[in-house]
């Protein structure tokens, strides 16, 4: 991964967990997709949440387990007397009885805090298409709305109020580091508060099988310095670039020609559909599908338009444009990359 | 076909044993060749039922196998995510469907004649219909891989995923018509289970002295009865909207996705329970032999196993805490799932109190119990936590799930269903187990289990959601993956081992023993493989372990020291006793064999291609010649030769079960219309939910029913059920012109009223297309019509039976039937009317 996430080193919060210590050491638990790495109040509650029920657990196997054994392996003449009622009572009604009610209480509360909405707080629409992310910042106007892709960007520390659409069947949102899944559901809005305590940059993905991509539709949620955000705010609120150079201009023409603008809306050109993602500012993204992140670079364009080693299938809308010419391809990818 | 002899018989009685054996053997016994395809009897058909489950867990489990293969790596390139998708869609719904609920139904067919002294299941034409169902049913799902349009939506089959939009192909069809298909026989066993277990214990048996399998499966049945018809229903609207546009789940025309997944899990969860506690069942009973030791704490256990089939309806929304509910709702779900450690706890706690009480020998069975115990209590726990909708927020739709769910059901289902296997092994087959090959497949089961899937848990928790086809690197997801994958291996290699050692034994197995685990119930009473027709002679019982109560048992009925001991009527008898304490009440004749299930089922089969295949003419095709087939069916009942009443032996007289008023045929009734109340409640629920989100009910656009027309109909129809009634007294006193007259007049009424409903939908502003108020307003009607067309069908088939002088006053079960069911319907159509024409007024 081309990719270093400094900021997190130092946040990694350890609590052991002896059966799978191994196994976490092993495979490194600094997943950027993990509810057992967290990074706001929410999941961390509902970490804390495990860990408990994870300890209360494995407690009551090794008890179970053991009576089990002693049942059958201590020699019948020395195992203590039991009354059965008792015993089972003890074991089946009282043991869950005394162990799940606190927890019921304690789990509701939290679920009762990650639920409370402000309305009051920075409000973003997400958009689920099969099989990408659209994200829309209303703004005063219906034409100041700000549109991107695949990535969500927030002020870190604040609280960001996220409404769910979807425009064709059931998919989930899930940001394990931030916040539970929600699922978001054709006819419904659903509402997600979300925080991030730091900056930092956050995998979420599909969580409701949707379809043949199901598994390609990651996203990331990249929390900035809130003066950060703003700046990111108004560079994005800007129409995308006129190219001056004469090699943009031959991709701007390549990209219209080729019908691009009938799906893609690139602010201030004459690309105006609305079927694929807004490109405005495409090239100043984190993310460009299949995993790509970082920087996006020329390649990574030409790549995706004619998407040599990956996966347009027929379901996603976009054909795979493998019938351009070599320069023409460049050209576009070029334009592309200047949308920064 | 000869078993092993029991000790200590001495010459002459042994000789007459086989004696009675043979003559009983001539009666119940299996006819060679191609004619097996007509056999009924319970026995037969069970096996059947479990070889073609195990058929069908290989294919699920290779499926599995490529899955896990595909998986081994990221970004693997062994499958394409089209493959895969179609895999792990099959793959759930092989071992949901077509798996763990009918082979749990084979053991139940094969084990509760045995365990409560019947002869027989109470249908066993039913039964056989029931497996040619499953079977064609699988075979139509599996024929999808032929065609290349495998389902692949998942096996929820979540709308709008699933919907003809997005799934324009057959693939979704080819699920829905055949997972109905196959549930047909699981209502059908559903019912047969019940009304077995109720009515044909053995005298004495009452239900505080039923094995404890008998009450699980008791339960299990009722739990059938009422779990399956959501799924049907929901099934069957959502095909009327793949295939006419009827929009129940579309968003767009006032439909609803979310409609969907109620209806099914509504069905979804008491299914998990559907699974589980035949499996439960079958531990009770092996902890019972190996303990040496009566179940402690029998009235807990059935309390417990009572709890857990209510509670199981209560929690079906814990799948769907994700879709965004209000707080109160998945507080209460939270609360309610949580509620069922305690009488999970209850059962897991009974079976180490007995154990401890008793001495217990670690054998095969054994192993596998013990393996079931762990992989069970640890599925429980997650279960526990998944209950708390804050913490599933993260792991749902995870391989935490994933874990989890196999965790419950390889752990709550396989290991007893191995356990059990290997218990009741020698009975089945005549032979020892091999102790090597038996411990071989547990280890590699239980170690292979483990590997594949505790690090699943973990894997989820890291944020690798289900149903993903590829993942990329760098997330920390590989090398947890890639050891699943060795476990599930290891776990295919105990499966081999399994096979093999099952191989062994019908080959080289050696004779077993009569009763070699020393067990305390009526089934290890049998000669052993067990015979065809079960027992020679019915018992009286007077305990729970009837064999530890009097070792001598065994060979008293061999000798016919028991009821129904005279095999000189040439029939096939068992006796039908009541409910509460097993009191004899009936004798009850049980057919013989016939090709009219195979045939039914080939009709059923008809229907069901016509559907897939949307040649709508053979639809009706079908529905006539399924109605002479079941016409045919009921005709050979009711025999007008039949004697009154017979001669059990030990002294008793017994009416057959013709002139009993509560016969075999009116408990079947009775069960039947309590899965079609399910099926009719759900419809309504469909009906009041969408009224729920939509603004406006019924639609401005369509305006207020009429009601004059309709009201009338109701009117007429509910005095067609006086007239029933009025006629059923009628034959009563012997008057058989009255009960002509009667019927007569019900049957223009009914007719009447279906006029009426027909009119109500030819006057109605728009049809079932454009809005999801017409389309559950079509459903509705169209309901009831079909069961007014049922009821008048039935009705004809009383007069048809009149004429010919079967309908005659000492044998009124028919009649009785046809009033019970005729009731039902009219009360059914009284709440449409209140649903369609009242309730709207009101709010």
């Amino acid at each position: 991964m081309n990719r270093t996430l400094a900021q997190w080193a130092g946040q990694a919060r350890w609590r052991g967990a002896w059966g799978w210590l191994w196994l976490v050491a092993l495979t490194g638990c600094r997943g950027e997709q993990s509810m057992l790495n967290t990074h706001s109040p929410t999941a961390q509650a509902i970490e804390g949440l495990w860990w408990w029920m994870f300890y209360g657990a494995a407690a009551v196997l090794v008890v179970v387990m053991s009576l089990a054994f002693y049942a059958i392996y201590r020699q019948p003449e020395r195992r203590g007397a039991i009354s059965a009622t008792k015993f089972v009572l003890a074991g089946g009604v009282l043991l869950p009885v005394a162990a799940l009610t606190p927890l019921l209480v304690f789990g509701l509360g939290v679920g009762y805090r990650a639920y409370l909405i402000d309305p009051e707080a920075l409000t973003v629409d997400v958009i689920a298409h099969r099989f990408w992310w659209e994200v829309r910042y209303p703004g005063a106007s219906p034409g100041d709305t700000l549109v991107t892709a695949n990535e969500l960007r927030i002020p870190a520390g604040q609280q960001v109020r996220v409404r769910l659409h979807s425009e064709d069947v059931i998919h989930s949102f899930w940001v394990p580091s931030l916040a539970g899944k929600l699922d978001v559901i054709p006819g419904r809005v659903n509402q997600l508060q979300l925080q991030a305590q730091t900056p930092g940059i956050f995998r979420g993905q599909c969580a409701e099988f949707c379809g043949a991509l199901h598994a390609h539709m990651e996203f990331y949620v990249i929390a900035l310095e809130p003066e950060q955000f703003q700046r990111w705010r108004q560079r994005q609120a800007r129409g995308g670039r006129a190219p001056e150079r004469e090699a943009l201009k031959q991709g701007q023409q390549a990209f219209m020609a080729q019908g691009c603008g009938d799906c893609h809306r690139i602010r201030g050109s004459e690309a105006q559909g609305s079927g694929g993602p807004d490109l405005t500012h495409v090239a100043s993204r984190y993310s460009l599908g299949l995993g790509r992140t970082g920087r996006i670079t020329v390649d990574d364009f030409e790549n995706w338009i004619v998407s040599k080693e990956h996966l347009l299938q027929p379901q996603a809308e976009m054909p795979a444009y493998d019938q351009l010419a070599p320069e023409e391809l460049r050209s576009i990818a070029l334009y592309l990359e200047s949308l920064q | 076909m000869m078993g092993g002899e029991h000790p200590g018989q001495g010459a002459p009685e042994a000789s007459r044993a086989e004696q009675l054996h043979r003559r009983f053997e001539k009666i119940w016994g299996t006819p060679p060749g191609l004619a097996q395809l007509s056999v009924v009897n319970h026995s037969n058909v069970s096996r059947r039922f479990i070889i073609t489950g195990f058929v069908f867990f290989l294919l699920g489990g290779l499926q599995a196998m490529l899955l896990r293969t595909h998986l081994a790596r990221p970004n693997n390139d062994f499958l394409d995510h089209e493959v895969y998708n179609q895999l792990f869609t099959m793959h759930g719904t092989t071992m949901m469907f077509l798996f763990a609920v009918p082979v749990l139904e084979g053991i139940a067919f094969y084990l509760l004649p045995k365990m409560i002294g019947s002869r027989d299941m109470l249908y066993p034409r039913l039964s056989a219909y029931g497996y040619w169902c499953y079977l064609f049913g699988g075979i139509l799902l599996y024929s999808s891989f032929v065609v290349g349009s495998v389902p692949d939506a998942g096996w929820f089959m979540y709308v709008p995923l699933a919907s003809s939009e997005y799934t324009p192909g057959l693939n979704s069809d080819f699920w829905l018509l055949g997972i109905t298909f196959v549930e047909i026989s699981a209502v059908s066993a559903g019912i047969e289970l019940v009304a077995t277990i109720l009515k044909a214990r053995a005298p004495g048996m009452g239900v505080n002295r039923m094995p404890l399998f008998a009450w699980y499966m008791l339960v299990t049945g009722f739990m059938i009865i009422l779990g399956f018809p959501p799924l049907i229903l929901g099934s069957i609207l959502l095909e009327l909207e793949r295939a006419f546009g009827w929009p129940f789940f579309m968003v767009g025309q006032g439909g609803d996705p979310l409609l969907w997944q109620h209806l099914f899990w509504l069905f979804g969860h008491p299914e998990v329970y559907i699974i589980f506690l035949p499996a439960a069942g079958i531990v009770t009973m092996a902890v019972a032999t190996f303990a040496r030791h009566p179940v402690v704490g029998y009235s807990w256990v059935v309390l417990a196993v009572v709890a857990t089939g209510f509670i199981s309806f209560m929690i079906w929304v814990h799948h769907m805490y994700t879709v965004g509910l209000p707080q109160v709702a998945q507080g209460f779900f939270s609360a309610a799932s949580m509620g069922v450690a305690i009488p999970s706890g209850i059962q897991v706690f009974v079976w180490i109190a007995t154990l401890w009480l008793g001495r217990a020998q670690m054998r095969v069975p054994m192993l596998f119990l013990m393996g079931f115990l762990f992989i069970f209590v640890l599925g429980g726990l997650t279960g526990v936590m998944l209950a708390l909708a804050s913490f599933d927020w993260q792991v749902h739709d995870t391989h935490f799930v994933v874990a989890h769910l196999h965790y419950v059901l390889i752990g709550g289902m396989l290991f007893p269903f191995f356990a059990g296997l290997y218990y009741w092994l020698p009975l089945m087959s005549g032979r020892e187990y091999s102790e090597l090959f038996g411990r071989l497949a547990f280890w590699l089961l239980f170690i292979g289990f483990n590997i594949t899937f505790l690090p699943m848990h973990l894997i989820g928790m890291l944020g690798m959601t289900r149903r993903t086809y590829t993942y990329p690197e760098g997330l920390g997801w590989e090398i947890i993956n890639l050891i699943s994958t060795v476990g599930g291996f290891l776990m295919a290699a105990g499966v081999a081992a399994f096979v093999m050692d099952l191989y062994l034994h019908y080959r080289f197995g050696q004779r077993a023993t009569a009763n070699g685990w020393g067990a305390g119930t009526l089934e290890w009473s049998l000669r052993h493989p067990a015979p065809s027709y079960n027992f020679i002679s019915l018992p009286q019982i007077r305990d729970r372990y009837p064999l530890w109560q009097n070792p001598k048992l065994p060979q008293e009925l061999a000798q016919g020291q028991g009821f129904l001991a005279d095999p000189g009527r040439g029939e096939r008898e068992t006796l039908g006793t009541s409910m509460l304490d097993a009191k004899p009440e009936y004798v009850v004749r049980l057919p013989r064999n016939t090709y009219l299930p195979l045939l039914l089922a080939l009709a059923t089969a008809l229907l069901f291609v016509g559907l897939l295949i949307k040649q709508y003419w053979l639809v009706p095709m079908a529905a006539v010649l399924m109605v002479a087939g079941v016409w045919c069916w009921l005709w050979d009942r009711g025999i007008k030769q039949a004697p009154l009443v017979v001669d059990a032996g030990q002294g008793l007289t017994l009416p057959l079960q013709y002139s009993h008023p509560r016969g075999p045929g009116w408990w079947a009734m009775g069960l039947s219309i309590l899965a079609d109340l399910s099926l009719y409640g759900s419809l309504l629920f469909g009906y009041l939910f969408l009224w729920t989100v939509a603004p406006a009910w019924p639609p401005p656009d369509f305006g207020a029913l009429p009601w004059l027309v309709p009201s009338l109909g109701l009117g007429g129809l509910i005095l067609s059920s006086v007239a029933m009634g009025w006629a059923g007294r009628q034959l009563r006193v012997g008057s058989l012109p009255r009960l002509r007259l009667g019927y007569g007049l019900a049957i223009l009424l009914a007719l009447a009223y279906g006029v009426s409903q027909v009119l109500l939908l030819r006057d109605a502003p728009y049809g079932p297309q454009q809005h999801a108020y017409g389309a559950i307003l079509h459903a509705l009607v169209g309901c009831h019509l079909l069961h007014v067309g049922l009821v008048v069908l039935m009705a004809c088939f009383i007069l048809a039976r009149s004429a010919y002088g079967y309908v005659v006053s000492d044998k009124p079960m028919e009649v009785t039937n046809v009033s019970l069911f005729w009731h039902y319907v009219v009360l059914q159509c009284l709440v449409g009317y209140v649903a369609l024409h009242l309730l709207p007024l009101l709010m």
